[in-house]
């Protein structure tokens, strides 16, 4: 009936299929069987990455280091350690400031690079007279309108988040009136990328559901041998 | 030091009471305004010491040498005055012919001069005054010019006979006797004290030498100027009879000719020391009250009065200076009984000087002293200690030290009612911010929980039917395959055996049953490509998923059977280990085999230096920012030329990143070169490389529960609508 199977294997089937059926009681609202295994997992995942942290990380890059080295990093830990207390927070600040602020010049640097300058550049180049003359007349047609859209989509998106409005006396400061139009629009098209989001995260749920309740099939098959 | 308080024949009241009667009642003990240095006189003697001489030039008149104003003068004490003129009268007299012959110093000096000339020929220098107070001499031949000065005034001790009586008694030529004090001294009228004067040296010596003991025969010159110091005595100890010698005077002599030894080097630390000493003599004054009969008669009956009471109270002085009860009834009493028309003066309208002699307060913290009427602080009870907890005890901590910072007294307001209601309502506030509110159960009604119930129960039975009984609604998905999927496709055709083949597992494990079913299909292609898979994750977990999934049943091939991929494991640091990792992968992760040599040397990492050099690079995530990181710092080196030809960056990412990732497919050159998003995507691939893994085990529930759940959305929407217009019609009907 467990053919192929090792103890370990059939002990880690049931612990799973318990705890499936725990998380899945959820339906009922909020219990305690629910909380028991959710509780697992978070000690579970936390317990094991601190110790991937601490066997892949730091043993082998502190004890792979010079003594220079190794003083510098020992250094920088202390100062970060120094963190944990409200009065010594403040001598952890050097370092944790180098942290931030690499992290900072790296996101903004990778960002310009990576996403602005690329998805300005694209978006112009669907109305670019080259990108034309190499389609057909039906293929230009379709990177018009595409075209169209994704310029449409792009301005009244970003209309709708600018809130700049003239004051008036004795009246609600409202924005101007072309710019309201287009906010419309881009709240539409915002809604739509809500939409398509919701339906990716509804779809990753559902599949995600689809595999534990296969894995419940499955372990029920191998136990009964239905 | 003490020598202020030294025996002057002119009157029994020394001289820093004189100078405080003067008018300098507000003149602490110790502080140069007592004695104003003066550096006019600087070429014999140091500076210190011309300072006093000058001083003692210009001495302005006491008390007890002229008339005072009355306007300067309490009435209490001009009455003291009056009451003992006669005393002073006599006393008064020698102090006018002193003048400027009681001038110790030029004593001292003309007493060096006469051992010049009758000593040594060669003098390699004068060790004498001016050698001290150049400022070109070094330290260390001012301090022999010092030692062997003070060397040579101390072996006069043995040659009594030609120096002045006066003289003779003092110890030594150590600086500490010839502080500024010294210059009070008087050097005439010398026919009275020096009969006593010699008794005080010589009980001192003697005491000196009992108790130094040994240490004279080891070390003689030190131990002779040990013994030629006074000896200092604690308060308690009672001070040596030295019979014809007033008590007060002996205290003065005894416990007060002693200065820190350090404060023997250099002339500024002789002044500092000189007045730290001079504060430690002020507590000294309290010792020197207890003896009333030798005291003067003005003195002498307050503290008579005083012991008078004692002798009702006993052991109120013994009482620590923690309990000041006793401490006012002493002082208090004591003064305004004495003056009987003095007794309508106020306590804080004593003279400074006087509240300086009272005995205990002179040890007792004026923080005691503050609440003087207050019962509960007379009777202070111990707060630690073994003996916390009961009254008049000795402390365990000294009063006078405070730790911390004291309390400062807060200014009282006056509030309105309102301004007292805005204050709760804040107070309120701010405490509203620090709690934290009870956590509050979710309530739904009842028919919602009967809705959702009834809609989970369905959803679970129909995907249950599906999969247990393998229902074929709907087929594989062969037409109309995504080009975002297609291009993934295309890239791992590209890819020849024994291509390396960079794989990052950057998802979550409660993604894992969608990650896999999206993923499958591309590991399966590549292995089939006969490439090789390196692992990689920035995520703690992702090492442990990327091993489990790997060793998956629709996985486990031939292939991975007789090829050991690498595992290059956890990665921390986020985007910027991202960007260091694509840069050095050798620096940024670096890797040792058992024998301790480099992985990255041996196969299938040799010859990698950047990720460039890999053949493809797969990312699997289900986050987009994830998904971005490594389009923003790892893409633009993958291709750094920007053209599209560089190293193909592919993905499979869950569907509820699709809509982040899918901009950077459709740019110019692509950054992504393609990806395959969700289980439809999966399934899509499976079938167009003609295999059934895992998403199309999915595929038909998954397309069954997207059906369900469209029809009860639908379902919703139409009753919502028919709801409404029910009750539009019944309002219309209304």
């Amino acid at each position: 009936m467990f053919a192929g199977m090792s103890m370990l294997d059939l002990i880690g089937m049931l612990v799973s299929f318990v705890l499936t059926f725990l998380v899945l009681l959820y339906v009922f609202e909020d219990n305690a069987l629910f909380r028991l295994a959710i509780y697992i997992f978070i000690g579970a995942a936390a317990g094991y990455a601190g110790a991937v942290a601490i066997k892949d990380v730091l043993l082998p890059r502190l004890f792979g280091l010079q003594y220079t080295q190794m003083l510098l990093v020992i250094l920088w830990i202390v100062l970060l350690l120094m963190k944990i207390s409200p009065k010594t927070a403040r001598i952890g600040n050097p370092a944790a400031g180098l942290l931030v602020g690499v992290g900072a010049a790296i996101a903004i640097g990778g960002a310009i690079q990576g996403t602005l300058v690329p998805q300005v550049t694209s978006s112009g180049d669907i109305f670019s007279p080259r990108l034309m003359q190499t389609a057909g007349f039906g293929q230009t047609i379709g990177y018009f309108f595409q075209g169209l859209i994704v310029l449409v989509g792009t301005v009244s998106s970003l209309a709708y988040f600018h809130f700049g409005a003239k004051p008036a006396p004795n009246q609600i400061p409202t924005r101007h009136r072309i710019i309201e139009i287009i906010s419309k629009v881009g709240e539409g098209f915002i809604a739509i990328t809500f939409g398509v989001i919701f339906a990716g995260i509804y779809s990753a749920a559902l599949t995600a559901l689809i595999e534990r309740l296969h894995f419940l099939i499955e372990t029920i098959t191998k136990l009964f041998g239905f | 030091m003490s020598s202020d308080f030294n025996q002057d024949s002119e009157n029994d009241i020394p001289d820093w009471l004189r100078g405080m009667e003067d008018g300098n009642d507000d003149a602490e003990f110790g502080s140069g305004d007592l004695f104003p240095s003066d550096s006019s006189d600087q070429e014999d003697v140091p500076e210190w010491l011309a300072g006093i001489r000058s001083t003692e030039s210009n001495d302005e008149p006491t008390f007890m040498d002229e008339e005072v104003p009355d306007k300067d003068t309490d009435e209490w004490l001009e009455s003291i005055r009056d009451k003992h003129q006669a005393e002073t009268e006599n006393l008064k007299k020698p102090r006018t012919d002193a003048d400027d012959n009681d001038d110790y110093l030029e004593k001292i000096r003309k007493l060096k001069e006469t051992e010049d000339s009758e000593g040594d020929d060669d003098d390699e220098e004068d060790p004498g005054w001016g050698s001290v107070g150049s400022d070109e001499e070094p330290q260390d031949e001012i301090a022999a010019a010092w030692a062997s000065n003070t060397g040579e005034l101390d072996s006069t001790d043995d040659d009594e006979e030609d120096l002045p009586d006066w003289l003779s008694g003092l110890p030594s030529l150590d600086p500490v006797k010839d502080s500024p004090v010294r210059r009070q001294e008087p050097a005439e009228n010398e026919d009275e004290n020096d009969e006593w004067l010699q008794t005080i040296r010589q009980q001192n010596r003697g005491a000196d030498e009992g108790l130094s003991g040994e240490k004279e025969e080891e070390t003689p010159a030190e131990e002779e100027d040990d013994s030629e110091l006074p000896h200092v005595s604690p308060l308690s100890d009672p001070p040596p009879d030295t019979g014809s010698l007033p008590t007060w005077l002996e205290n003065l002599q005894t416990a007060g000719l002693v200065l820190p030894e350090d404060l023997r080097d250099e002339d500024e630390e002789i002044d500092e020391g000189f007045v730290e000493s001079f504060d430690y003599r002020d507590e000294d004054v309290s010792s020197l009250l207890s003896e009333a009969d030798d005291l003067p008669d003005w003195i002498g009956e307050d503290v008579e009065e005083s012991e008078e009471e004692e002798e009702e109270e006993p052991d109120i002085q013994r009482l620590p200076p923690s309990i000041p009860q006793e401490t006012e009834s002493f002082t208090e009493s004591e003064f305004e009984e004495d003056d009987g028309e003095d007794v309508e003066i106020e306590k804080a309208e004593l003279p400074t000087w006087l509240q300086a002699m009272r005995p205990v307060e002179a040890v007792t913290s004026a923080a005691d002293l503050g609440d003087e009427d207050d019962e509960t602080t007379h009777r202070e009870q111990e707060k630690v200690g073994p003996l916390s907890g009961l009254s008049d005890v000795l402390p365990a901590e000294p009063h006078v030290v405070h730790f911390g910072s004291q309390a400062t007294p807060t200014p009282s307001f006056t509030l309105s009612d309102v301004q007292k209601r805005y204050s709760k309502l804040l107070l309120s506030m701010v405490e509203g911010e620090t709690k934290s509110p009870p956590a509050e159960k979710r309530s739904v009604a009842l028919p919602q929980q009967i809705l959702r119930w009834v809609i989970a129960v369905v959803l679970v039975l129909v995907v249950v039917f599906v999969l247990w009984f393998r229902v074929d609604l709907f087929g594989m998905p062969a037409a109309g395959i995504p080009p975002e999927n297609a291009a993934v496709i295309n890239t791992v055709n590209t890819l020849t055996p024994g291509q390396r083949v960079l794989v990052a597992f950057e998802y979550q494990p409660a993604l894992s049953g969608e990650m896999e079913s999206v993923s499958a299909a591309i590991i399966n292609h590549l292995l089939s490509k006969q490439v090789e898979l390196v692992l990689f994750s920035s995520q703690p977990t992702g090492p442990g998923l990327a091993e489990a999934f790997l060793q998956q049943e629709y996985l486990v091939s031939d292939y991975l059977r007789n090829h050991q991929y690498v595992n290059l494991g956890y990665l921390s640091g986020g985007s910027a280990a991202l960007l260091n990792f694509a840069n050095d992968p050798r620096r940024a992760m670096p890797l040792q085999d058992a024998s301790g040599a480099n992985r990255w040397d041996q196969a299938p990492l040799s010859g990698i230096s950047t990720l460039k050099d890999f053949a493809m690079v797969l990312v699997i995530t289900d986050d987009p920012d994830m998904a971005r990181s490594w389009v923003e710092q790892v893409q633009p080196i993958l291709d750094p030329s920007s053209d599209g030809g560089g190293t193909p960056l592919v993905m499979a990412v869950s569907a509820q990143a699709e809509p982040l990732v899918y901009p950077y497919y459709l740019t110019s050159p692509r950054q992504v070169t393609g990806y395959v998003s969700g289980l439809s995507g999966g399934a899509f691939y499976e079938s167009q490389n003609g295999v059934r893994i895992v998403a199309n085990q999915y595929w038909n529930a998954y397309n069954v529960g997207l059906l369900l759940t469209v029809l009860i959305i639908a379902l919703g929407v139409v009753f919502n609508l028919a709801r409404q217009t029910f009750v539009n019609t019944g309002r219309e009907k209304a």
